[in-house]
């Protein structure tokens, strides 16, 4: 079968097997928490503002911070219980966030759920309005509001839907699992999204080291009206939404544009089953796969509660094996790197990885030898030896010439450079949008 | 737990500027070995001095520059070893010593540093020391053993002969392959050269466009101008330069294209010295002004970014 | 106000603070091409310093008779004349300089430091200023060029003024008393230069603060 892919790109972790060999051929597994702590500001856009105060009794999926503006999300307990506080708690990009801390009383008493019926005689209509009461965001990392992905401003058109099941970052192998354990829903959610966007044709694309979830989900979208399936080359950064939909489509995002330009929308396949659940069973999103792995003892994926601490995560996981020198959310290219193991799993974080003393120590950074290597593996063809000396250099304006803000900030340059040059694109972006330049 | 907080990627790839040196060293153990053995023990002591002065010149400088020290990326090493596979085996040992000096200090240090010098710190200083000490750098002599069966007489006397480049009718190709001739240390055996090449694209050090493209035009040329084109691309430092000097990369274009007008460049500016000029080779000239084309080069080529529409002119 | 300028001091500007060799960057291409040996150096240096010297007080002399606007083709005829004149003297009583120098013999008309001074300080200023600037510039000029001559000489040749000293056993460098070596040389010595320099102008300014 041919494989399809995208120019540039770097395969990280190659001689591991991207990390995952620990959690691949693990079954999905739930873990109940004891309690959950529940950011209001998990999505991108204005934080949800919270509805419930301590002392209140919550039941499950009950609405516990309201959406703030029509692109904003609600927020709902992921167990039912005791609400313990509501307030500044966690802080993971140096502020504080309010969270609605639960206890669970282990009932998972559900609040009264609506639904809209099996995903192709359901309202079309409807769909989206119940993607937003559901409270779906973008599960693959970017946490977006889904409806409002979904709703396309005036003068725009969508002809494909695009489902990203390449989960190309390293470690991460909860998608896979979802896709191999739970098709049905995966290819639910893209007929959902499909009636309601009114698109014809849907793709479900999957990286090749995930074959047996490329077959599973196949033979669940065997009949289903206007869903095709394509296999990717496995390669970094493939789930990136301009890779993906030019190894999928052809057809190439313009520079400053978003995909919906490009006549696509992409969803993550956690999310469309997400949209599955929300349409068929009501179900609001309360509970999402995350994979742990790195220096645990018992890695695995689990089906965690919004809102679980780190903390608890590791320990349902045996511990830690070695003293931790770093903890990251996400995939090792892109992961955020947790300031300690009181923050919690939100809605977005689909991967936990704990790193050692030795793993975790900082690469002595030595000059540029112009190997070129940058070059080679950028997917957005750019030239990061060159934006490195203008950022170097203070040049903004000419950097912003040379397409600065095209950069997808995938690390790949970062990942590859032998110098271990921290390329600085990154602040340079923000401080060219800040200073609009 | 003492937890830290650093931006992505939190793995990186194993290959590092020290890695990358290593690799060219482990590619030129095959050509270091057939110098000694064809030239003698007088050829390993030239080696010896050469990496010996370079590695001791790029510490001194480092530290009376107050500049943090990086002998240990190796690429001293690099450029003593093929400074000293550049010079015959007969030369004093003091011209080794000082062509790594130069080489380290004048053409790499001065100009800032590791990559940052604007032509290859061994071919500078080799071309300086081919102008300021012409006779003791050309004392070719015959090989003081010969591997295989072969018409050429060995010596181990230090007996001075014509090198193929003078003599082209005087060494059979098999002898210009194997190295059973006069010439320098490391360009001889063409076939050593070769493994070294195949190893360094096996594990990806370098690319094939350079190589092939600067043989390549080396021998297109060479046969349009009436010259047997295999003894062309065997004679001399074609092959050598073609394969450890000019894929040097802080020398060479950044983009693949580029690299293409490099090779192309090199070899057509061999054959025209070759032919044409009063140097019986090419190589070190030639590479040394496509070097300072490079900038040009890189200026001329580009990519179309990703998601924008090609710029016309 | 501009302070007062004096002979001796317009004379030491001309060897240090403002030498056209190494600060002013005048005059490179015989720098470059009369430093082969030392003697050569001396020579040219001596030379361009007897032009300099003539045509400065000439020009000084004449500054309020030139008009502005031909100013250059009168300044590059006085020049001339003194080049001519000195040409026919080292012939003369030379020989062997006439030879070794060549062509940069009359070459000293369009040396940038002569109509650079002409230019500069002797179309403006009186007579003997004039003349302190043009002995000035001219010893600098020619001690630069000893320098660089007696680096290029004892690593090109072995020798100094004509002198072996190294030794039979030295092997030179030839690439020192090519055009090359030249260029590298020079480059080097004003590294050194701008290395003192700079650091002079810390340690007063360090002190000055």
């Amino acid at each position: 079968m041919s494989k399809l892919s995208f120019k540039g790109g770097v395969h990280p972790l190659k001689e591991i097997h991207e990390g995952k060999e620990a959690t691949k051929s693990k079954p999905i597994r739930s873990y109940v928490p004891e309690e959950v702590c529940i950011p209001v500001d998990m999505h991108l856009g204005a934080p949800s503002i919270p509805c419930v105060k301590k002392g209140d009794l919550v039941k499950l999926g009950q609405v516990v911070a309201e959406a703030a503006g029509p692109r904003g999300i609600p927020v709902h307990a992921s167990v039912s219980g005791e609400v313990l506080s509501v307030g500044p708690k966690q802080e993971l990009f140096g502020k504080p966030s309010v969270c609605i801390c639960i206890r669970n009383d282990k009932q998972d008493n559900w609040v009264e759920l609506k639904k809209l019926g099996d995903v192709e005689t359901a309202p079309a209509d409807q769909i989206i309005n119940a993607v937003r009461d559901a409270g779906i965001c973008g599960m693959g990392g970017a946490c977006f509001p889904t409806h409002a992905k979904m709703m396309l401003p005036e003068g725009k058109s969508v002809d494909t839907i695009i489902l990203n099941g390449s989960e190309c970052e390293t470690f991460i192998t909860a998608d896979h699992r979802l896709m191999l354990e739970q098709p049905q829903r995966v290819v639910d959610g893209l007929r959902a999204a499909m009636r309601a966007m009114k698109v014809t044709k849907g793709i479900i694309a999957i990286e090749a080291n995930k074959m047996d979830a490329y077959e599973a989900v196949s033979k669940a979208a065997q009949g289903r009206e206007g869903v095709s399936m394509a296999l990717l080359k496995t390669k970094y950064p493939q789930g990136g939404e301009k890779q993906l939909i030019q190894a999928v489509t052809g057809r190439e995002v313009p520079s400053g544009g978003l995909p919906m330009d490009a006549n696509v929308v992409v969803l993550n396949v956690a999310t469309a089953a997400a949209i599955a659940d929300a349409v068929t069973e009501g179900k609001p999103l309360i509970e999402r796969v995350s994979t742990v792995t790195g220096c645990v003892n018992e890695p695995a994926n689990l089906l965690l509660r919004v809102g679980t601490v780190v903390s608890e995560v590791i320990a349902a996981c045996g511990g830690t094996s070695e003293e931790p020198g770093k903890i990251f959310v996400g995939g090792s290219m892109t992961g955020l790197a947790l300031p300690n193991d009181s923050v919690s799993m939100t809605k977005a974080n689909n991967c936990l990885v704990v790193v050692n003393q030795k793993d975790a120590a900082p690469k002595e950074v030595s000059p540029c030898i112009r190997c070129a290597r940058c070059i080679e593996v950028c997917p957005i063809k750019l030239n990061p030896q060159r934006l490195n000396v203008l950022c170097e250099a203070g040049d903004l304006a000419q950097a912003k010439k040379e397409n600065m803000l095209d950069c997808i900030l995938c690390h790949s340059c970062h990942y590859i450079c032998p110098a271990r040059i921290q390329f600085p694109f990154k602040e340079a972006k923000e401080k060219i949008v800040a200073r609009r330049i | 737990m003492n937890l830290r907080m650093s931006a992505g990627p939190h793995f990186v790839a194993r290959e590092s500027t020290q890695t990358l040196m290593l690799d060219v060293i482990i590619a030129l153990i095959p050509t270091a070995a057939a110098g000694v053995y064809l030239f003698g023990i007088r050829a390993a002591w030239v080696l010896a001095v050469a990496v010996i002065s370079a590695v001791l010149a790029e510490f001194i400088w480092q530290k009376l520059a107050k500049k943090p020290v990086r002998v240990g990326d190796l690429s001293a090493v690099v450029t003593g070893l093929i400074l000293g596979l550049n010079m015959p085996s007969e030369v004093p040992l003091w011209l080794p010593a000082i062509g790594s000096f130069i080489a380290i200090i004048l053409v790499k240090q001065l100009f800032g540093g590791i990559g940052h010098n604007f032509m290859n710190p061994a071919m500078l200083a080799r071309g300086i020391m081919l102008v300021s000490w012409p006779a003791q750098m050309t004392i070719y002599t015959l090989p003081v053993r010969v591997l295989g069966t072969t018409s050429v007489v060995p010596s181990p006397d230090a007996v001075s002969a014509a090198t193929a480049l003078i003599r082209p009718s005087a060494y059979s190709n098999y002898d210009l392959l194997i190295g059973n001739i006069p010439g320098t240390i490391g360009e001889v055996c063409k076939l050593a050269i070769i493994i070294g090449f195949l190893y360094m694209l096996f594990v990806g050090t370098i690319s094939w466009q350079i190589p092939v493209t600067f043989v390549g035009s080396v021998a297109l040329l060479s046969w349009l101008l009436g010259s047997d084109p295999l003894v062309a691309v065997l004679s001399g430092g074609v092959l050598f330069g073609a394969v450890f000097m000019a894929t040097d990369y802080v020398t060479n274009p950044m983009l693949k294209v580029g690299h293409l007008i490099f090779g192309i460049g090199c070899g057509v500016i061999v054959v025209v010295i070759r032919k044409f000029g009063s140097y019986p080779e090419g190589v070190t000239f030639a590479i040394l002004i496509m070097n300072t084309v490079t900038p040009l080069i890189d200026r001329w080529t580009s990519r179309r970014v990703y998601g924008t529409v090609k710029k016309h002119a | 106000m501009r302070k007062k300028q004096t002979m001796r001091g317009v004379f030491i500007n001309g060897v240090l603070n403002e030498n056209p060799t190494f600060r002013l960057v005048l005059g490179v291409c015989p720098t470059l091409a009369a430093t082969t040996t030392a003697t050569n150096g001396l020579g040219m240096g001596a030379a361009a310093t007897f032009v300099l010297l003539g045509s400065n007080i000439v020009i000084s002399l004449l500054r309020n008779f030139i008009p502005d606007k031909v100013r250059i083709p009168a300044y590059v005829v006085v020049i001339s004349t003194f080049v001519t004149v000195v040409q026919m003297l080292i012939q003369a009583f030379v020989p062997a300089l006439y030879e070794s120098l060549g062509i940069f013999i009359p070459l000293i008309v369009v040396n940038c430091i002569i109509l650079a001074r002409a230019e500069a300080f002797a179309g403006k200023n009186s007579v003997l200023l004039s003349a302190a600037d043009g002995l000035g510039m001219g010893a600098g000029f020619t001690l630069a060029l000893i320098l660089i001559g007696m680096v290029r000489e004892i690593i090109g040749n072995g020798s100094v003024f004509g002198i072996d000293i190294l030794g039979s056993s030295f092997q030179p460098m030839l690439i020192a008393i090519m055009a090359p070596g030249g260029f590298i040389l020079f480059g080097l010595i004003l590294g050194i230069v701008n290395s003192i320099v700079s650091k002079a102008g810390k340690r007063s300014a360090g002190k000055g603060a």
